[in-house]
């Protein structure tokens, strides 16, 4: 036996807590309900797939076209665009920026991206203090977690932990009325919005034509720190550009469909260059166009598909092994079924080993993609690169099996071989036990009967003979 | 920096020379919205869509008859929440030019946006640019000063609307958007800031007005 690994840890420790289960068949359940409820109004909803897929591709395609387009748009609007190659160029641009305008306070708006990067703990060391402002963001950040799903990222917390929680750090008398949680957090951030000095958010889709930026939410946080403040850094994946409006209309229909079954959710921000009126939007707006490992993804003809990927979770709420075990059993930021993908295209093979023979390839997911990513086929193909990789001694094994059964003579060798090896290992049943105990470790319910005398080939053509 | 920039691309472009298959042709896309079914809606269907819409969302619709009818409108709904006093955008009294002179005569406290006074008032008073019939959405737009921090900071959002800013479609919304003069900012407002961020409980107000009104201008407001 080896020693349990952390994924087995975390496997276990999930599928034990009682209320995690609760949380995750309630919260995936009822998106995966309103998600159907909308759906089955729309006639035309898979050839609205087949669009979106197309205009997520198109700019795939000619991704260096269209970003250069995005950067003369977004710079003609009056804003400032910056690459980044990597997540610490990202966090010492804010930094650099930070220390030159005299930038004390940041709001944040939720950003799964600012997430991969680990963006908070680099602006905290540097003396920045970094506000989490959407509520399920401010709570994990309060605690010190990382996100668990994609759209509810406190999905994992009980109403009774946040209430203990908000307790025991904000000094607030116990409640746990959600209604009254939402208060405490909405006074609090209030303040703290008006007087901050920059904003940071995330990206859904720039449009490449227009330079516009466009967020959905629902809170009005991401309003909040991307209208107050008089700075706002937008922080984007190099694979959220989109070619036009038209290609954004399509995208805008099915996102919020396949995220939370919304037609749109409560606020939609077209952002194009800084605010035109004082205190109505930044005086500076930088876009950070950042790569990490978008440019390998694209380069693998298997995976770059991968990075059609809107951030919706509907393949999380559909996948049977999501709804038991939760993100944080994931090795990195995302989780569900994409998360095994990113993880395996963009972190490498060996840190999605163990999450990639987490799936029962029930292909729920591939069907619910709202671009269509064939995410059962390239968790498969995952599995495949790491077969591929099974390290030489097995792999020359099976070589030689492969090999011997390949002739009738060697087939018939190797059957009357383990027949008399199985026939030594008979027990007072009459069933062969050792084997499957020993061998390949299963329980002592698992038994081989005992082999046949006759060969069944050879049974099978006795009738002939005669 | 720009060493960077040259680097990403250098890198996308090789990623696409290794590339088996085609590059997606950039196709003119003949989509039709979902559910578009733009010619069956009548002015009047289009109005009863949104109006259905809002207020599933939780929205508070009305439809004011003639501006005597506004009036009572707004007066019932400062009655109820104007106590911190009110904001009004300029998009508001575009569309409705007395408005300013009826809410002064309220004994309410009336602003133009401004930080401070928004950030203060109980009740923010904006135009819609359009509405979304398709998704129950008001669109405002930052042609004007005040506009937007009016629809978000105060508690509660009143939205004047007239009929020709109806439209069915996210498609044709966007295209408007389109159109000169182009906004800095727009936003689609779809009913009260919400989250559910708490075991999944459906909360209203969060960051956002927690009520929203959308008032309809039944007549030629500016005749």
């Amino acid at each position: 036996m080896t020693k349990p690994n952390l994924f087995d840890l975390n496997l276990d420790r999930a599928l034990r807590n009682r209320f995690l289960q609760l949380a995750l068949k309630r919260a995936t359940g009822a998106f995966k309900d309103l998600r159907s409820g909308i759906i089955n109004d729309l006639e035309n909803f898979e050839e609205l797939r087949q669009r979106a897929k197309e205009a997520k591709d198109r700019v795939l395609g000619r991704l260096d076209h269209y970003l250069t387009r995005l950067e003369a748009s977004v710079t003609q609007a009056g804003g400032r665009v910056f690459w980044a190659s990597t997540g610490d160029e990202v966090a010492r641009y804010i930094l650099t920026l930070a220390r030159a305008k005299g930038l004390k306070s940041v709001v944040k708006g939720k950003s799964m991206t600012t997430e991969e990067i680990g963006l908070n703990p680099v602006l905290e060391q540097a003396g920045l203090e970094v506000l989490e402002t959407d509520l399920g963001e401010y709570i994990i950040q309060l605690v010190g977690e990382r996100p668990s799903h994609l759209i509810v990222p406190a999905v994992h917390k009980t109403r009774e932990e946040t209430a203990r929680l908000f307790q025991k750090k904000l000094g607030l008398a116990y409640t746990d009325r959600p209604e009254e949680l939402t208060r405490a957090v909405r006074d609090r951030l209030r303040g703290r919005f008006l007087s901050a000095d920059l904003g940071v958010t995330g990206v859904n889709f720039a449009v490449a034509e227009t330079g516009t930026l466009v967020l959905l939410e629902n809170e009005g946080n991401i309003r909040m720190s991307s209208t107050l403040p008089r700075i706002h850094v937008a922080v984007m994946g190099l694979e959220k550009v989109v070619a036009d409006f038209r290609d954004l209309a399509v995208l805008l229909q099915i996102l919020p469909i396949s995220a939370t079954g919304q037609r749109l959710p409560s606020y939609v921000s077209f952002i194009t260059g800084p605010g035109r009126h004082p205190g109505e939007g930044p005086e500076e707006l930088h876009l950070i166009l950042y790569d990490g490992y978008r440019t390998k993804v694209l380069a693998d003809p298997d995976f770059r598909q991968v990075l059609r990927c809107l951030r919706c979770g509907a393949c999380l709420n559909f996948c049977p092994v999501y709804r038991r075990i939760g993100g944080h059993t994931y090795p990195w930021t995302y989780s569900g079924p994409i998360g095994v993908v990113l993880t395996a295209a963009a972190r490498g093979l060996e840190e999605a080993r163990d999450i990639v023979g987490a799936s029962t390839l029930c292909r729920a997911c591939g069907q619910v993609c709202p671009v269509m990513i064939d995410l059962p086929e390239l968790i498969l193909e995952a599995r495949r690169r790491l077969a591929e990789q099974t390290p030489a001694g097995p792999a020359r094994a099976f070589d030689l099996a492969a090999h011997c059964l390949a002739t009738p003579a060697g087939f018939d060798l190797a059957a009357r071989g383990l027949s008399a090896a199985a026939g030594a290992m008979i027990d007072r049943q009459g069933l062969v036990r050792r084997g499957p105990e020993k061998i390949w470790g299963l329980g002592e319910g698992r038994r081989l009967p005992r082999p046949a005398e006759e060969p069944f080939r050879r049974s099978l053509f006795k009738g002939d003979e005669k | 920096m720009t060493g960077v920039r040259e680097k990403i691309l250098a890198r996308v472009r090789s990623a696409r020379l290794s590339k088996q298959g085609a590059v997606p042709a950039e196709s003119e896309s003949d989509f039709r919205d979902l559910g578009r079914e733009e010619t069956q809606y009548s002015d009047e269907e289009l109005r009863e869509l949104f109006a259905q819409r809002w207020q599933a969302l939780g929205g508070i619709w009305h439809q004011a008859a003639d501006p005597l009818n506004l009036k009572e409108i707004l007066k019932n709904i400062l009655e109820k929440n104007g106590e911190g006093g009110v904001t009004v955008a300029p998009s508001a009294l575009n569309l409705v030019p007395e408005l300013d002179e009826f809410l002064r005569s309220q004994s309410v406290k009336t602003s133009a946006p401004g930080r401070p006074e928004t950030a203060e008032s109980s009740v923010g008073v904006t135009g819609a640019f359009l509405a979304v019939a398709y998704s129950g959405s008001l669109v405002v737009l930052d042609h004007e000063p005040g506009e937007l921090t009016a629809s978000l900071l105060p508690p509660v959002h009143l939205a004047l609307l007239r009929g020709k800013s109806l439209v069915f479609s996210l498609s044709q919304a966007v295209e408007r958007l389109g159109l000169e003069p182009r906004p800095g900012r727009a936003v689609f407002i779809s009913g009260p800031s919400r989250t559910a961020d708490i075991e999944l409980t459906l909360v209203l107000g969060v960051h956002g007005p927690r009520e929203v009104h959308a008032v309809f201008l039944d007549y030629d407001p500016r005749p």
